[in-house]
């Protein structure tokens, strides 16, 4: 986790993936476990701003969705502006994918 | 415990589905409760008509059948109400919310609270949506008993022909 202040001068919004960015959620975030979900909190390793992501099992939804790969996708969703960001959409467009492994 | 690795590099194909999946995420509960309030209308007029119209016809014909049919009529439409009166309750509150109070400190996060309750109001709106259905297959079952049920002896001469003519008018 990176505990330097997030950039004063904004960060324009970038749908940018690294290698590094998995390397440093897995280390960074913490998972918090729930009934029917996982929340995951910790800092944008783009930002440095604080991000939570609540992955669950099933979104009630009319059509059907892709089936999931077995690893997670996780995106910025700080609360920040960033610049350029398209509507409809949060965070500062970091994307990273991450393995949840259940510890007996 | 839940331990977190590195995954697989990520692809825009990836991207895109968990913008999509946050995004369904956020607007789930509105969508649950926007389906369950069409239902609640749709489903809700229908009852009120059924219950309105079942009450009237039953309680006239009742008196013409012979003894044993009438009280299965009244079991039916009894039944008919009691699934009515909870299916209406089950789509209310898969529309509204559940009329409870959760203590502040037992709240999880925004978004999954959110989820929580999308999952219980899907709950409740198939579980209503079937009550709503069992309602009418009662009504229509007992509206269906004071047709073809046999006629009381004493009143036959009086009231067999209305009985009689009810199927082949409809
Ligand atoms: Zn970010
Ligand atoms: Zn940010």
């Amino acid at each position: 986790m990176r505990d330097d202040d997030p950039v004063s001068s904004p960060l324009p919004y970038a749908e940018v993936t690294d290698e590094a960015y998995a390397t440093q959620a897995a280390a960074g975030f913490q998972p918090q476990e729930f009934e029917f979900a996982v929340v995951l909190s910790g800092r944008c390793p783009r930002c440095a701003h604080p991000s939570t992501t609540t992955l669950v099992d099933e979104v009630y939804r009319k059509d059907v969705a892709a089936p999931d790969p077995g690893y997670r996708t996780l995106l910025c969703e700080c609360e920040a502006e960033h610049p350029g960001r398209p509507a409809g959409l949060r965070g500062c467009g970091a994307y990273w994918t991450l393995w949840l492994e259940v510890e007996a | 415990m839940i331990r977190l690795r590195p995954g697989p590099p990520a692809t825009v194909a990836d991207l895109h589905r968990a913008q999509q999946l946050a995004g369904l995420l956020r607007g789930e509960l509105e969508r649950v409760r926007a389906a369950a309030v069409a239902w609640r209308n749709g489903l809700g007029g229908l009852l009120v008509a059924l219950v309105g119209f079942s009450l009237i016809r039953g309680r006239t014909d009742v008196t013409t059948l012979a003894a044993g049919w009438g009280a299965l009529v009244g079991v039916l439409l009894l039944a008919a109400l009691a699934a009515g009166v909870a299916g209406a309750l089950a789509l209310l509150r898969a529309a509204h919310g559940r009329l409870t109070v959760t203590p502040v400190a037992a709240l999880p996060p925004v978004p999954l609270g959110d989820h929580l309750e999308a999952v219980a109001a899907v709950r409740s709106l198939r579980m209503g949506v079937g009550l709503v259905l069992l309602c009418t297959a009662l009504l229509v079952a007992a509206v269906g008993v004071t047709w073809y049920a046999p006629a009381r002896p004493a009143t036959a001469a009086v009231s067999s022909p209305a009985v009689g003519s009810l199927p082949s008018a409809r």
